[in-house]
């Protein structure tokens, strides 16, 4: 029992165990494909469950807005009372005072891993698994070897981000990613950081708690410590150390196709999209408020921005930012998944382009066209120039 | 079983196999959506006994369920890959379908080619005399997949 997945799953390194789970989150985007499955059945704890609309939000199809309603009509029947509608993306939504230090919290949705920025080992599973999860509250695990990520330079959470990913590449899939945080990065860059982890593979991505964590569950009123101690580097199977010195672009059409930012500078961009459950948090928009303060987006571009909750969009409101981001031209969306799973407000077609702070460029995943990623500071800066911009290197300064 | 391969390349994403566009619960529009990211057209080409033979990481990126729902749509109750990502591997055998790893195998089959698929003792019979194993399924395993075919 050396690694943080050894100890929490109960198993070692590459046996199968059977894992009680102690949250379960699940949204509109993919619950539909469980309601007919659980149909006339209880499920194991109602108390543990949320229930996330962020996907069709607001619904746009007559379609979509049948899945918002059976979602609606499914927490109900099964007693579900922790429900959300419209106030945020699901991951930020279970890293705002629910997802807690030491738990297992399954995710109907690959990004789940964000919710180890928290300490918690999130871990996403299909519909299928999610039924049986509800039904019995355990699943099947196979106890994932370990990598390990030392943390020892860089200030920007989706820069560090794509250097794992360069570093990495999908090398973490089947297996789990423990960060060692030598920087002492802010919560919001961790929860970049172990949401674009997902992009490897990982089963798990987890900062061991620390002050950092204690200080921002507080914020939630949550008084919950759990000592999970980073595993000693001879227990992982890796060792990865991330110094990032300037920002980083993944070129399309994998988040891991990671270049220096120099290499693309000049490209045209049609559309920015700053939000996504990787980004759209207070520091993001920040960054992106500190670059467009008294600019203008580019008459050729359009600029969406979604705050990543309500929490986030009231914090943006107080300090000033949305109204720096609309005076700049930027389009606000409400809080939600917008563009990036390419289904809702803000898609693309085929010979567009755009820089985004969101964790895909697959093909077709923003509709047609072409998906570059980089930071938001980046993403505001190409906005105002309409070409992929480096900070330092624009017409403002 | 005789099999058509249907053959694609490595790290083919989620995303390709089955478009969020495609997403729905309406059968008839989820079997359409299968490949349209990477092979538009391709389901209008899905003959009784195809599988797909794909590259590695086949499946990376989201965890929808769609695709292997797709497949099984189609009638396929095999997928062969060089590897799966994780999320592929168990939602294929959560829905009886029978995910079986092939490194190398790229190498060795073509589009079209005809493939004699023994899933459970993971034998494929290449049309060149050849045979290859795929990796085993630990017995509960199978017993979870076989539930579900």
């Amino acid at each position: 029992m050396n690694t943080i997945s050894e100890r929490v799953l109960g198993g070692e390194e590459g046996e199968y165990v059977v894992r009680e789970v102690d949250r379960v989150m699940i949204h509109d985007g993919n619950a539909p494909l469980i309601f007919e499955k659980l149909r006339d059945r209880d499920i194991w704890d109602p108390g543990k469950v949320t229930s996330v609309v962020d996907h069709f939000c607001p619904p746009s199809t007559k379609e979509r807005a049948g899945f918002v309603k059976s979602l609606r009509e499914f927490v109900r029947e099964k007693g579900i009372t922790d429900h959300v509608e419209f106030q945020g993306i699901c991951h930020q939504l279970m890293c705002e005072g629910r997802a807690a230090p030491g738990e297992l919290v399954a995710g109907l949705d690959s990004h789940s891993t964000m919710y180890g920025a928290v300490g918690a080992l999130g871990v996403g599973f299909g519909a299928s698994d999610t039924v049986e999860i509800l039904l019995e509250g355990k699943t099947w695990f196979r106890v994932p070897e370990t990598i390990r990520v030392n943390v020892l330079e860089g200030d920007n959470g989706t820069d560090v981000a794509l250097s794992m990913l360069k570093k990495i590449g999908y090398g973490g899939d089947y297996k789990a990613l423990e960060f060692h945080d030598a920087v002492g990065l802010d919560m919001d860059k961790r929860l970049t950081i172990t949401n674009m982890a997902a992009e490897t593979g990982a089963k798990f991505a987890v900062f061991p708690p620390d002050d950092i964590t204690w200080e921002y569950l507080s914020l939630f009123n949550m008084d919950v410590r759990a000592e999970m101690p980073i595993s000693h580097e001879d227990y992982c199977r890796e060792v990865v150390d991330i110094s990032v010195r300037e920002p980083l672009v993944a070129v399309p059409h994998k988040p891991y196709n990671v270049k220096p930012i120099s290499k693309v500078v000049g490209k045209t961009v049609h559309q920015v999209f700053i939000g996504s459950c990787a980004s759209g948090r207070i520091g993001d928009l920040r960054d992106a408020a500190s670059v467009l303060e008294d600019r203008r987006v580019h008459p050729d571009v359009r600029l969406l921005v979604t705050p990543a909750s309500v929490r986030v969009l009231k914090m943006a409101l107080e300090e000033g930012i949305i109204s720096t981001l609309v005076r700049a031209g930027a389009v606000i969306l409400n809080p939600s998944c917008g563009p990036c799973p390419g289904i809702d407000k803000g898609v693309m077609v085929e010979g567009e382009t755009c820089i985004t702070t969101q964790n895909r460029n697959y093909p077709g995943r923003m509709g047609g066209g072409e998906v570059y990623i980089a930071n938001a500071t980046v993403c505001a800066l190409s906005a105002v120039e309409g070409v992929i911009t480096e900070p330092g290197c624009d017409h403002g300064t | 079983m005789e099999r058509r391969a249907r053959v694609f390349g490595h790290d083919i994403t989620l995303d390709e196999i089955h478009p969020g566009t495609f997403f729905s619960l309406n059968p008839e529009k989820v079997k359409i959506g299968l490949m349209e990211g990477v092979r538009p057209g391709f389901s209008d080409t899905i003959k009784e006994g195809d599988i797909i033979v794909a590259g590695r990481n086949f499946g990376m990126g989201s965890g929808r369920e769609s695709g292997a729902w797709a497949m099984k749509l189609w009638g396929m109750d095999c997928v062969i890959a060089e590897g799966f990502s994780r999320y592929m591997f168990r939602n294929c055998v959560n829905n009886g379908i029978w995910a079986l790893e092939v490194p190398g195998i790229l190498e060795l089959v073509e589009e079209g080619d005809m493939l004699v698929v023994n899933p459970e003792e993971g034998c494929i019979n290449l049309k060149s005399g050849g045979v290859l194993a795929a990796g085993e399924f630990p017995p509960w395993m199978v017993n979870l997949i076989k539930a579900r075919l």
